[in-house]
């Protein structure tokens, strides 16, 4: 039967993404610098057993002191990402493809207050 | 009374593999895990029967056939898939049944004995690996249900 991955993939995005990472803020918290998951979008399956499916989603990596710090935090989120190996009993993921990268940052009437990457990550789920 | 016309999604026709052999009825099968999609072919070679007496062409049925394929994701430790690639390496024919199963038996679809064409693997960067059969049937299919309403 078909279960949705969104709970299993968000939580596996934030166990990975944090741990041993100390400084850093993870969704929820108005504070910099600061990573968060969001824009999922869970593709239909695949298969005929409903498992195999993408699940297409942005990690964003937020500073306020420069482009360096935001593209270093998404460099380490990447490497973080490459080894995603979450599973529980109903899921698990099949491997993680880094698909689009943005730069956006959001300006004042003068200067650059927030630097934001943007990385498009699909993760290949089995719903076991 | 209307005529009963019970259409279904192409995810409830699947493809799977016996797992036994004997009388067909009592052959069981199982599901060839990770299938994306199948399809099947009956053909049937027309012979031409004209004669002078009618203006028009006639024909009687010849000689009868069939082709399937199906696309799974490529597992190399699913059992039905690996029975799939020693029928092909040993050169011997497999039992395969395309349709909706009632506890491991055929309820409703085609079954058929076939020997496999081609096994293609594809490895595309980015994506899940898939395996892709082709199979031609040899002999009759058997088609269910067997008793017609």
């Amino acid at each position: 039967m078909y279960k949705s991955a969104y709970k299993f993939i968000a939580e596996a995005l934030r166990t990975t993404l944090s741990a041993g990472r100390t400084g850093i803020y993870f969704g929820g918290t108005a504070a910099y610098p600061r990573v968060e998951c969001h824009t999922f979008i869970e593709n239909p399956p695949q298969d005929k057993g409903d498992s195999v499916r993408v699940v297409s989603v942005i990690v964003e990596s937020i500073s306020i002191k420069s482009a360096a710090d935001a593209a270093q935090m998404n460099a380490d989120n990447l490497a973080l990402l490459g080894d995603l190996s979450a599973a529980d009993t109903d899921f698990k993921v099949i491997g993680t493809v880094p698909t689009q990268l943005q730069e956006i940052p959001e300006t004042s009437d003068t200067q650059k207050i927030l630097y934001r990457v943007l990385q498009s990550i699909d993760i290949y789920v089995q719903q076991l | 009374m209307p005529h009963t016309h019970t259409p279904s999604l192409g995810n409830a026709r699947k493809f799977y593999v016996g797992t036994s052999s004997g009388n067909p009825a009592s052959i069981s099968y199982a599901w060839l895990a990770g299938e994306q999609s199948n399809n099947v072919n009956l053909t049937g070679d027309p012979v031409e029967v004209s004669d002078k007496s009618s203006a028009w062409k006639k024909f009687i049925q010849g000689i009868r056939g069939g082709t399937a394929d199906v696309t799974v994701f490529a597992d190399d430790e699913d059992a039905q898939q690996m029975a799939l690639l020693d029928s092909l390496v040993a050169g011997s024919s497999v039992l395969c049944f395309v349709g909706k199963l009632s506890s491991s038996t055929p309820s409703a679809g085609i079954a058929f004995e076939a020997i496999i064409n081609q096994i293609g693997d594809t490895n595309d960067n980015g994506s899940v690996s898939t395996r892709a059969v082709s199979l031609t049937v040899t002999g009759a299919p058997t088609l269910y249900p067997t008793t017609r309403s």
